[in-house]
Order: structure tokens, then C-alpha cells, then sequence
């Protein structure tokens, strides 16, 4: 049985846009290959967030919010 | 964002304790070249900030941002496409949307957890799109994960087939989607006794020849952080564990059954990690010099060959676990970082690992060194019993021979062959071991 939905976005987009429509109307949720990020952008990225995360608490605070309503950019607006 | 920063299940139920993670997060970078349309589209624009400390940061999120809002932007064409609109048709409402980039850290836990506490609520997505980077544990989390009955999903790709066996199917998926390290797989196939479950599904030969029992050491300790981790991630005692396992299923469930069967080696196996790292902290303290009696039990204790009492550098330093690379560009993404002994009061599990990692296999058991001779004798009997075993076996074998008695003969015979087996037996063949009822052994 196919469980977790792989699309290799890198075909045609008709296609895998039709496959899309049917894979959210069923999951929701699917994972994706071809997508093209180079593993040298990927990379340094995940590299520097991990590095953030090791500094001293006093480094990390200086990046926390000014204000409590700094957006998260979660919401579209109102934080 | 610090530590309790944000609670996401507010989203839904209003009102929750704080996620116990750490986040950063950027939006756009830059200044966009659009006027914004309203005072509400500016402040979602706000300029992001950077740490002084690790001026690389920038650069390498700039990048990164920039790759995922086109692979977004990207996304919702296809969408468009299979909705059969323009493939442009979002571009124009969501192109120059105010993205959010978030790492999330969840650092081992300190203070205890509020009731209800989680690393990360209950809650729905925000935003039309969420990419997120195929991470370990995201995969362990959708193994769970079963489609609505009757629905199909023929234009897919198998991603995960399904035999009930989460053990295997898990590390059926890892192996697929994410090409990591074997003995990752192995640890996930084989953690927690899960050689029993398959047994009781019928399924004991192929987890066995999909997968190889991982190293014993390291499937103590998953065993030992499985066991006393609720499905809430609270540290629990083993026994309310099972408990809570046997409650979900109900009595005469195959899984309630498969846990009974295990318990015997899940109690050996957390018992065995909880008293290497109770000696291991004795071992630290003395250290320190703020533990006279330590000495004592260290002495006894065959772990202090290990470096784990070095007091000049961590015995647990940085630790990074990478699960390799997939096919399809995805990049390491599980981490364990390294905790220095002054820090690592919280959390056991990762102390006990490094702990047993640092330690030579062994089985001897801790005694204090003013110990009497029986109870040395005791130890040496328990340590040293295959070489006791075998010289008995092989002194009885030979009377027997030369006296022509059978009542000599075969004892000595029986002891040879038990001393010989079991240590075949205990040369890394758990699966078989256990299928053969052997017990645990660290």
C-alpha cells in the first residue's frame, strides 16, 4: 500500500500538478524530490542554524523580539 | 525565541503552556522594492535580525530564504496547474508574501514539563504552504500516519508500505527516504525488543534478514529512553510505561502481548543503562573531589577506563549524527549536540548515552572494594564464569575418559557446550538470541 506520497516535482507540470490536486485532497501532506535546492545552499543553512542554537543564551537573546508584536510572519498580519 | 517562547496549540484550544523549543525565525531579507499597500503589509516586513555572534548566519540564510520562496512560489504554480487555473495565477497574491524561515531547536530538557507541556503543540498550519525539511523525526511522526479508508493514491510512489510492525516499517522508511547511516536502521528495526512483536506477526525472519540487531550498548540505551518516555515526552519510570502501553492497547492485543513477552529484557536493559550512569555520576563526583565515598565504587567499577571522568574536556562533546545525505538533496537533519558535564543535569537519557558510549561492553556488576571474599568471589564467578565453565567442562571431560564413567562425562560435556554456546551466542546475534530465548546480556 502507498502511504507517505512522494512527488518528484521536476516533470511536467501538468501532470504532477493533477497528481498534486489528488494527493492534497486525500493526505495533505506529501514529500518532495527533484526539487532542485543544491545541497550548497541546503547545507550552510541548516550548518548556521545549528551553530545559532550552540551559542551562549546571552547571544542567542540578542536576536529575541523587541516587542512582543515583532511579527513571526506566521500570521498574514496581527502577529 | 527562547525556551517557552510560544505555545502553538493556543491556536486552537486558547490557552497552553509554552512549547519547550527554541526558535529563530527570519522573514523577508531586505527591503522589498514594492510600496506596501497599508501599514499592516510594512510591519510584516519588519527588518529581521541578525546575531553579532555569527555574522556567517546572514549570508547563508539570505541564500537559503531566497531557494525556498521560489520553490514555494513554484509550488503554487503547480497547484494552479492542478486546479487547471494559469500556472501564474498565484503569482500575483502570494509571490511577495512576508515567507517565514524558522529553525527550531529542542534542547534537552531542563525544568520539568508543565502538565500538558509538549516540544511543540497541537496545531494547523498558518500559511498556505509549509516546506519543511525532511527531518528524522518528521518521519518517525508520519509513520503513524494512515490514509482515509478508500482513498487512493495510484499517482504516488510507494513511499512507506505498511505491515503493522512499526519497528519495520519505520526502518523500512528511513532506509528508502532518507539513505542514512545502517546502523540507524538497524537501531530503529530492532529498538525496544521489537524482535519479539515480529514474531508475534509472523514477521520475525524478515525483520532479521532486513535488518541486523544494532550494537548492544546502543540498543540499551534507545530501549532505555523508549521506555521511560510517555508518548507525551515525559520522563516516566519504566513500569508506568508499560503500564501505559498496556492500558492503550487493552489486554490480549497482540502489542500488549509482544510487551509482556519483552518485559523481562526491557526491565534488564533499563536497569542496566540506570545503574551505568548512577556510576558513572559517582564517578564524576569523585572527580570533583566532592564525593569521598565515590573512590570506593569506583574503584570497583571497570567504567572508569572510559574518559568519562576527564574533568579538562567533555566526555560527551559535540556529538553530530548524520544520517547521510538523500538522493534527492535533502541534508542532515537530526543533531544531537554536545552537553558538557556542568549542564547535563537534565536529562538523563543523553547522559547515559554518552556514558555507555564512552564504556567498554561489560558485564560485571558494581561493589564497593571493602567488599568481602565471598562477595569478590561472587564477582569473580559472575565475570569470569565461561573460563570457570570451560575448565571444569574440560577437567570432567577428561576424568570421565580416563575413569570410562558417563556421570563424569556428560556433566563435563554439558558444561563445555553451554560455556561454548553461549558465548556464540553473545558474539552480536541478538535476533537469534532472543528467538532462542536467550537472556539479555549488556
Amino acid at each position: 500500500m502507498p502511504y507517505v506520497p512522494i512527488v518528484d516535482i521536476s516533470g511536467d507540470s501538468s501532470v504532477v500538478g493533477a497528481d498534486l490536486d489528488e494527493i492534497c485532497r486525500a493526505a495533505g501532506f506529501f514529500q518532495i524530490t527533484g526539487h532542485g535546492i543544491p545541497g550548497d545552499v541546503a547545507e550552510p543553512a541548516w550548518t548556521m542554524a545549528t551553530e545559532f542554537f550552540d551559542l551562549p543564551l546571552q547571544d542567542k537573546l540578542s536576536v529575541a523580539r523587541p516587542a512582543p508584536d515583532y511579527p513571526l510572519r506566521l500570521h498574514a498580519a496581527g502577529g | 525565541m527562547p525556551l517557552a517562547g510560544e505555545s502553538l496549540s493556543q491556536s486552537i484550544t486558547g490557552a497552553a503552556p509554552p512549547d519547550l523549543k527554541e526558535v529563530f525565525n527570519i522573514g523577508p531579507p531586505g527591503l522589498s522594492p514594492r510600496q506596501y499597500a497599508d501599514p499592516d503589509e510594512a510591519w510584516a516586513h519588519s527588518p529581521n535580525l541578525w546575531p553579532h555572534a555569527l555574522p556567517e548566519l546572514q549570508p547563508a540564510w539570505t541564500a537559503y530564504y531566497n531557494a525556498m520562496r521560489e520553490l514555494g512560489n513554484q509550488l503554487m504554480s503547480l497547484f494552479a496547474r492542478g486546479l487547471g487555473l494559469p500556472p501564474g495565477f498565484f503569482a500575483g497574491k502570494t509571490g511577495h508574501g512576508a515567507n517565514a524561515l524558522r529553525a527550531i531547536n529542542y534542547p534537552a530538557r531542563d525544568p520539568a514539563a508543565l502538565p500538558g507541556q509538549l516540544r511543540a503543540g497541537a496545531h494547523t498550519g498558518y500559511g498556505t504552504v509549509t516546506i519543511r525539511s525532511l527531518a528524522l523525526f518528521s518521519a518517525l511522526m508520519l509513520i503513524s500516519w494512515k490514509p482515509p479508508r478508500g482513498s487512493t493514491t495510484s499517482a504516488t510512489q510507494p513511499g512507506l508500505t505498511v505491515t503493522g510492525l512499526h519497528a519495520l516499517d519505520g526502518a523500512r522508511y528511513l532506509r528508502d527516504a532518507l539513505h542514512p547511516d545502517t546502523t540507524l536502521c538497524r537501531l530503529v528495526a530492532h529498538h525496544s525488543y521489537a524482535i519479539v512483536e515480529a514474531g508475534e506477526r509472523g514477521l520475525a525472519g524478515v525483520l532479521g534478514l532486513e535488518s541486523e540487531p544494532a550494537p548492544h550498548v546502543l540498543s540499551a540505551v534507545l530501549t532505555y529512553c523508549d521506555m521511560t518516555t510517555s508518548p507525551a515526552g515525559e520522563l516516566v519510570p519504566v513500569e508506568r510505561r508499560l503500564a501505559e502501553i498496556h492500558h492503550r492497547y487493552g489486554p490480549g492485543h497482540l502489542v500488549s502481548r509482544s510487551i509482556q513477552r519483552a518485559t523481562p529484557m526491557i526491565l534488564r536493559a533499563v536497569e542496566h543503562v540506570h545503574r551505568r550512569a548512577a556510576r558513572t555520576a559517582i564517578a564524576l563526583r569523585t572527580e570533583e573531589g566532592q564525593c569521598l565515598h565515590g573512590r570506593e565504587a569506583r574503584a570497583g567499577s571497570p567504567l572508569r577506563r572510559g574518559s568519562s571522568s576527564g574533568a579538562g574536556h567533555s566526555p560527551r562533546g559535540p556529538v553530530t549524527f548524520d544520517p547521510g545525505r538523500s538522493s534527492s538533496g535533502g541534508y542532515p537533519s537530526i543533531r544531537e549536540r554536545g552537553r558538557s558535564p556542568a549542564d547535563s543535569g537534565g536529562s538523563r537519557q543523553k547522559e547515559a548515552a554518552g556514558m555507555l558510549l564512552d564504556a567498554p561492553a561489560d558485564t560485571g556488576l558494581d561493589a564497593p572494594a571493602r567488599a568481602g571474599t565471598m562477595v569478590r568471589f561472587a564477582r569473580a564467578v559472575r565475570t569470569r564464569w565461561r573460563t570457570l565453565f570451560l575448565l571444569t567442562g574440560a577437567v570432567l571431560t577428561v576424568l570421565g575418559i580416563v575413569l570410562a564413567s558417563g556421570a563424569v562425562l556428560l556433566p563435563g560435556i554439558l558444561l563445555l557446550l553451554f560455556a561454548l554456546l553461549h558465548g556464540i551466542g553473545s558474539s552480536g546475534c541478538t535476533s537469534a538470541d532472543l528467538l532462542a530465548g536467550w537472556p539479555w546480556r549488556g
